[in-house]
């Protein structure tokens, strides 16, 4: 993965996201979050890949010592995803992707609340247009 | 969608997505897949389902309350929590127990697999419920 | 075995959620409901109450889940995070005993009971989490809980249901965007320390400063997190939404968002930036001050032109969050022991006023307060708790808002923060006008009768909501008459607060089975 590319996307799609929030229509907004969302996890997930890293499943055939998984000195500065000089990292962050998983899953849960409340919105007032719907004031 | 192609196709379909999401689910412990995964693709064969019969006709199968689903997953993946405090451990420390079955061979069974298997159904549970109130709503 | 001290932290969390599904699975028993959930939370409230004490005397719990050691997840039970659970289960169980007969039965039998299991689980995880990103997962836990509370209808709640998923909508988006900015601001973290256990964390930052080699972005981490935190919390350029919300949901929900869930930002502020980005709050604390400054002329401003009764007491509640805020900005040990007080005060206080204020807009039928008027002689009962109520958030003896009130100034007086305490005392003042005001509209002069075919005076609150209003008055007077006991626990909060070695040492340094 080259980091360049990914993180004009990530920009590219937190751009996206801002602009698609920003329209009047309710689904568009929904459609909005959800990008953004996205665009966050892949955040996340870049915040914990290196360049060439193997996915980080240990199969019973890994030889001890073939590699460092992860890195953790207070003493001589080290941390975690961050790999020391002269050592070579071949493996990502395993951690990064339960993070993601769990953010994926937390964005399904919220996507799908958000649809069906748009849904509902428009039953209740006939339209999905957000400069309309405007009855709290005060 | 009424068409005799997608009925003919989904009727073939759906087993087999569900025997792969069943697969999907135990295989999750050490390969790729998972309770969540396996849920998804459930309950994506189940609303295929629903879109090319129609709700009503489904209904009036079989009738299913797939909040009670939810209900269950959610206990189950909190009970294998708590039932290992009952052995002194803490919440959540996965047991393994490996056992020699006639014909099968040994098979060794990890309590997470309970735990996945209660985010099986609170995915099954939650999406389809959506699904189900949405598309009954008139 | 089950039940020893040391399981607690994780049975806090547990068991609401696993009652939560068991009252899915008999929802159409509402009576079975109603006394199985009492009996839970009360449960729930003695726990917390042991939690604290074991706490309070055996030193800070850490719970590794799974017992996966350094790099798993963990419950820390401070005293911070244990007296903030024991406020919670407080107001939940009142909130509970009101709702059973405040709440439809239609909302009864349907989602009212699961979702405030899931919601209380969240409030309970977030205070309890010592991992920044379970922080965020039990936000989102207690987010769309709160978003399906809203809907649910009560006997004294004339919203609208148009109005109400107005409501949500906004309330869901604005709170996904500060997630979302939460979410970056974790992932921001991660890549910098690479952990994301917090008293880990704070070794690292640490470690960092004193070598030197702060990263200038450390600090523009801190400020993603004010601004999130600041969300929850309703600070001033944040606050828009919470009027707009709040007033939306029935009066026991009201009561739980306004007393619990915008006090979460509050802890958020507490327990990340005083223990991880202690190095930048010289540069957060006086924006913290001016903000909270203006928070509070806002809240209050807002609140005198109010005339329908809930949406003041929102705009109150913004009002009131910036004293809160004031004293968490101050950030003397001294200050900090006020807000505390201030904090637990006001969510006695203002959920109190809330559940009066649900029962009051049922007796008069309408939530416009011009329509209301003299019903100190049919709803006595109401008069003299609203009337507590309101001498608690305005400060005034014997109530506990005169403690938590005196302290802040007090605290801002030994700091030195002069104009600050000048702007925060005239806006007292005001906050002693718009609510006596309100009382005497409601309560005092011309009776005036709303719906002439149902006489106001047969809508009287039932006998399970009068013992939820008493005992929360009778905290409310306890708090006031009595303080030195919440002062005391405030003070040695304040004190693990501006000194966090003994946290990080009992997270870090804790014996490995």
């Amino acid at each position: 993965m080259n980091p360049t590319m990914l993180s004009i996307t990530i920009a590219l799609l937190f751009g996206i996201g801002t602009f698609m929030i920003l329209r009047r229509d309710m689904i568009k907004v929904a459609i909005g979050i959800t990008v953004l969302s996205h665009a966050t996890h892949m955040l996340i997930v870049t915040s914990g890949a290196f360049l060439g890293g193997k996915v980080p499943i240990i199969t019973s055939d890994h030889e001890s010592g073939s590699g460092i998984i992860f890195m953790d000195d207070i003493a001589a500065g080290v941390f975690a995803p961050i790999v020391p000089e002269g050592t070579e990292m071949i493996y990502s962050d395993p951690l990064v992707q339960a993070l993601t998983l769990t953010a994926i899953v937390i964005s399904l849960a919220t996507t799908a609340v958000l649809l069906i409340l748009a849904y509902r919105v428009y039953q209740e007032h006939g339209t999905t247009d957000l400069n309309e719907i405007r009855r709290l004031k005060g | 969608m009424t068409t005799l192609i997608a009925k003919t196709v989904s009727k073939v379909c759906v087993p087999i997505i569900i025997l792969f999401s069943i697969s999907l689910l135990l295989a999750g412990h050490d390969n790729p897949g998972g309770g969540f995964i396996g849920g998804v693709m459930f309950a994506s064969a189940i609303s295929l389902f629903y879109v090319v019969f129609g709700v009503d006709h489904i209904e009036s199968i079989y009738k299913n309350h797939w909040d009670k689903w939810f209900a269950v997953g959610l206990l189950l993946a909190t009970i294998t929590g708590i039932g290992i405090m009952l052995l002194g451990y803490n919440f959540l420390r996965s047991a393994y127990v490996s056992a020699t079955f006639p014909l099968i061979g040994e098979i060794s069974i990890i309590s997470t697999i309970f735990f996945d298997i209660g985010v099986y159904l609170v995915v099954i549970g939650g999406i389809l419920h959506i699904f189900k109130e949405m598309g009954e709503d008139k | 075995m089950i039940l020893s001290m040391q399981h607690v932290p994780v049975i806090l969390i547990a068991l609401p959620i696993i009652f939560g599904s068991l009252t899915i699975l008999f929802r159409s028993k509402s009576t079975l409901q109603k006394t199985l959930n009492i009996a839970v939370f009360s449960f729930l409230l003695a726990l917390s109450i042991a939690l604290l004490l074991h706490v309070w005397y055996n030193g800070i719990l850490v719970y590794e889940v799974g017992e996966w050691g350094k790099y798993g997840i963990l419950l820390v039970a401070d005293l911070l995070g244990a007296g903030m659970v024991v406020l919670s289960s407080l107001i939940s169980l009142m909130a509970m005993i009101y709702a059973t007969d405040y709440m439809d039965r239609k909302a009864l039998d349907s989602t009212f009971f699961p979702l405030f299991n899931l919601m209380v689980a969240g409030l309970n995880g977030i205070f309890l989490t010592g991992d920044i990103f379970n922080l965020f997962v039990f936000f989102e836990v207690l987010v769309l809980s709160s978003c399906g509370l809203i809907v649910l209808t009560g006997r004294g709640d004339h919203t609208k249901m148009a109005d109400k998923l107005e409501a949500i909508f906004k309330y869901l988006v604005l709170n996904m965007v500060s997630i979302i900015l939460m979410l970056v601001s974790i992932a921001s973290l991660y890549a910098t320390v690479g952990t994301l256990n917090m008293a880990d964390i704070a070794v690292k930052v640490g470690y960092l400063a004193d070598a030197g080699e702060l990263p200038w972005h450390i600090h523009v981490i801190a400020m993603t997190f004010i601004v999130v935190f600041g969300y929850k919390a309703a600070m001033f350029p944040l606050h828009f939404w919470l009027a707009d919300v709040h007033p939306s949901a029935p009066a026991p929900i009201h009561a739980m968002l306004s007393g619990m869930v915008i006090k979460v930002g509050i802890y958020g502020i507490l327990r990340v930036h005083y223990l991880i980005f202690s190095e930048s709050m010289f540069m957060l604390q006086p924006i913290l001050i001016i903000l909270s400054l203006v928070t509070i002329a806002v809240g209050a401003t807002s609140a005198i032109g109010q005339y329908d009764l809930k949406r003041l007491l929102a705009y109150s509640s913004v009002s009131q969050i910036g004293y809160v805020l004031l004293g968490v900005g101050m950030g003397t040990a001294y200050a900090l022991t006020a807000a505390i007080v201030y904090l637990v005060n006001h969510a006695i206080a203002k959920s109190m006023l809330f559940l009066t204020t649900g029962e009051t807009l049922y007796h008069a039928g309408t939530k416009d307060m011009r329509k209301m008027g003299g019903y100190a002689g049919s709803a006595p009962f109401l008069c003299i708790i609203f009337l507590i109520g309101s001498m608690s958030i305005a400060g005034l003896p014997p109530a506990g808002g005169f403690f938590a009130k005196l302290l802040i100034f007090d605290a801002g007086l030994s700091a030195q923060f002069y104009i600050p305490i000048a702007i925060a005392l005239i806006f007292a003042i005001f906050t002693l006008f718009y609510l006596f005001r309100t009382w005497l509209t409601i309560f005092w002069g011309e009776v005036k009768y709303c719906d002439p075919t149902e006489a106001c005076n047969i809508r009287n609150p039932t006998t399970s909501i009068k013992v939820a209003l008493s005992l929360l008055a009778g905290v409310v007077i306890f708090i006031g008459v009595y303080p030195e006991p919440l002062i005391a626990l405030s003070s040695v909060i304040a004190g693990q607060l501006l000194d966090p070695q003994p946290y990080i040492t009992a997270v870090l340094e804790r014996s490995v089975r």
